[in-house]
């Protein structure tokens, strides 16, 4: 069981990091609370804190991965979880007013959608984590190579995608 | 386009924000599971629907099919069950109606095979023209002698 207060430390200072993880992983508002909040259950539960290991917001990122897999896995043959969360379209970008710069976020949005979970997710750590491949294959128990092919493919496809709209922006 | 500009450029979107509300819902849930072993559900923006659908997705989870199969086999175990029941009850009713009909013929039958098997138990009574045995000491004549089968088979 943790300390008083630790929960809500953790919360503070990992909690954006880890719900904008299980957003763009999951592509659903209510999956994402639900994991967040199973998230929280266990360290409060675990009596080991993320306060001990060496890299808590990698620990948390890995225990939210674990999560959202383990959702597909439970729903994989009854739902198709995977094609039913690429399939939604929800803002993973702050809001904003200007309708230009709101519909370039929409398309990254859109785009980040087509891509594979996994590869999203690598895509994710590396690029609003700042994470090595290294950290994210330990993170997604794969081979650092292959994280490292993830992201690039799914950076391609990303640049595929959106292309056009890099463009005009430059 | 160079790629690094790109990555850079995605990179600098910035994300949507934590939503505060969540906040206080998710703690407390955490903090009740640690106090009691119980933690509440937060109420998600799911419909009921959707989360019975969850639900079950959860709870047949291992084996869907499996547990699809063992459905189906105590389906038919209740309709066979039933089915058995109804005629088993049929066949003690229709009984019931039978039994003193059955004992009245078998109580006729039994009469007759006994007047049938008297005649002849009277005659099996009759003594034996063969006259009994005397003791040993009193019979007559040489005693037998037991051949030996020895040499036959040598």
């Amino acid at each position: 069981m943790t300390a008083p207060g630790t929960l809500e430390k953790v919360y503070d200072e990992h909690g954006q990091a880890l719900f904008a993880f299980l957003l763009n992983f999951t592509r659903n508002e209510a999956d994402t609370r639900d994991l967040l909040q199973e998230l929280f259950i266990k360290l409060a539960k675990s009596p080991h804190l993320p306060g001990e290991v060496r890299e808590p917001r990698a620990f948390l990122l890995r225990l939210a991965h674990n999560l959202a897999i383990d959702l597909i896995r439970r729903r994989e043959t009854r739902l198709r979880t995977h094609e039913r969360w690429a399939g939604e379209t929800l803002p993973l970008f702050a809001p904003v007013d200007e309708p230009d710069e709101r519909a370039f976020r929409e398309s990254i949005s859109a785009a980040l959608g087509d891509l594979a979970p996994e590869q999203r997710a690598v895509v994710h750590l590396k690029l609003w984590e700042g994470l090595t491949f290294q950290q994210i294959a330990e993170l997604m128990e794969i081979p650092a190579n292959t994280a490292a092919s993830r992201y690039r493919y799914g950076i391609d496809k990303l640049r595929q995608r959106l292309r056009p709209l890099f463009d005009e922006i430059k | 386009m160079q790629g690094d500009d790109f990555e850079e450029w995605l990179h600098q979107q910035p994300l949507r924000k934590l939503p505060a509300e969540w906040r206080n819902d998710i703690l407390s849930a955490a903090n009740a599971a640690t106090e009691g072993g119980y933690a509440p559900r937060v109420v998600s923006a799911r419909r009921p629907v959707s989360s019975l659908k969850a639900y079950l997705a959860v709870l047949l989870w291992p084996s869907p099919k499996a547990w699809v199969g063992l459905a189906a086999v105590w389906v038919l175990l209740i309709t066979v069950n039933h089915t058995a029941k109804d005629s088993s009850e049929s066949i003690a009713s229709s009984g019931a109606e039978a039994t003193s009909g059955m004992i009245m013929a078998w109580k006729e039958q039994q009469r007759i095979l006994t007047e049938l098997i008297q005649p002849a138990k009277t005659a099996s009574i009759q003594p034996s023209r063969q006259p009994a045995p005397s003791p040993r000491s009193e019979r007559s004549g040489a005693p037998r002698v037991v051949q030996s089968m020895g040499p036959s088979y040598v």
